[in-house]
């Protein structure tokens, strides 16, 4: 299946609407949204922490990072601005989609979003860990291996977070829309032509 | 009865075994048609995988070995504070920083086209087409990216100077959306136009 040119038009100019839409009514579900993905992650982080000592807590459309020292409590060591801004995108990319029946497109958002609570929980902890290299990597003796993997993960952390809803649109809907790759094989010989008894070619 | 149960295995065994074959010819078989169905989907996002690695991996290399993001930074900056000027803002630049008569501001990398790039980029290689093709949608669409990602500069300091109080969500939420859904419609553009054009796909 292929989009023309008015399908591509339309498609755009009902991504764009139902986005700023979703935008507007957005500081409505941000904290419901934020609870969930800061929710898992604080119960991943012991996985990757020893001993754990970070606790995230969701403030509005932030996620305030504390470090917990057993003498003082909890410390607010930084914030993440706007870490959630893909879940509008996915939902207004989904219900842009044409050639979606509302039963199936429901059931992919629901999917999706599921998928995008996991990939921003995972990529809440990352943050948070690049965070502390880049503030504590003058101050602390982090060897230059470390220091660069984590230079790394930062820099794939802005294009993974950038990315990962339009991935998870396409490789939930590519089945039903997307432009298909089409496999440059060559052309068939041309078929002989079977000529009927008795008449010579 | 133990005599029974015997004999009770011995004639299930082939049967069982016989099944197991069915079972793991048929799982073959379904990934063999899976593959032969979906080798070029695969091939493609593997691509784009590694496509988006490898330019991050470079793009940390260039600013550890050169000063390429200070150049990306302070070329941004330039541009916008031309653009600006056009506009009758009076853009001015001191390095990275954008100062005019409406709003200033520091221009970072995430600032940039950069990112938005390197999707468009990854997503050109990995679509399987001629390397022809592929240059035609570089050529067209790393320029195309800049111009929209100029537009977004621009609105931002009028947005700053018009509407203060949603300058950070038109920032952080609404523009850094947008400018990577251009990225990705200018590659369903290019598909449309360069790669599938004459092309009669069958179903």
């Amino acid at each position: 299946m292929r989009l023309n040119a008015r399908e591509l038009l339309v498609f755009s100019a009902m991504f764009i609407l139902v986005f700023l839409v979703l935008a507007l009514i957005w500081p409505v579900f941000a904290p419901i949204y934020n609870a969930i993905t800061v929710a898992l992650a604080n119960v991943l982080f012991p996985l990757v922490e020893e001993p754990d000592i970070t606790m995230l807590k969701p403030e509005g459309n932030s996620v305030a990072i504390y470090v917990v020292d057993p003498s003082k409590g909890p410390l607010l060591f930084a914030y993440l601005d706007y870490p959630h801004s893909g879940l509008i995108i996915l939902l207004a990319l989904l219900l842009a989609t044409p050639r979606l029946t509302w039963k199936r497109c429901l059931m992919i958002i629901l999917l999706g979003m599921g998928l995008l609570i996991v990939v921003h929980s995972i990529s809440l902890i990352a943050k948070t860990r690049f965070e502390y290299v880049n503030i504590f990597g003058n101050e602390l003796p982090v060897p230059d291996s470390v220091y660069l993997r984590y230079a790394w993960l930062g820099r794939a952390l802005v294009i993974i977070s950038l990315v990962a809803p339009f991935v998870l649109w396409a490789l939930l809907t590519f089945r039903y829309w997307f432009p298909k790759p089409v496999a440059s094989t060559p052309a068939p010989p041309p078929r002989k032509r079977k000529h009927a008894k008795g008449v010579r070619p | 009865m133990a005599h029974k149960k015997h004999k009770h295995t011995h004639k299930e065994q082939p049967a069982l075994e016989q099944k197991l074959d069915q079972l793991v010819t048929s799982s073959v078989t379904r990934a063999q048609n899976f593959w032969q169905r979906n080798k070029l989907i695969i091939r493609a996002w593997t691509v784009f995988a590694l496509m988006i690695g490898a330019l991050t991996t470079l793009l940390l290399l260039l600013n550890l070995y050169t000063n390429f993001d200070e150049w990306l930074n302070s070329t941004t900056a330039a541009m916008l504070a031309g653009a600006l000027w056009l506009l009758g803002a009076g853009g001015q630049t001191a390095g990275t920083v954008v100062t005019s008569k409406i709003f200033s501001a520091e221009i970072i990398t995430e600032c940039t086209a950069i990112f938005p790039i390197m999707i468009f980029l990854a997503a050109i290689v990995a679509y399987p087409s001629g390397w022809k093709k592929k240059l035609w949608g570089i050529v067209l669409g790393v320029p195309a990216i800049l111009f929209v990602n100029l537009i977004r500069l621009v609105s931002l300091f009028y947005i700053g100077y018009w509407f203060p109080s949603v300058f950070e969500t038109a920032h952080l939420l609404v523009w850094q959306s947008l400018i990577i859904f251009f990225a990705v419609l200018f590659w369903l553009v290019w598909v449309e136009l360069f790669v599938h054009r004459g092309q009669v796909q069958h179903a």
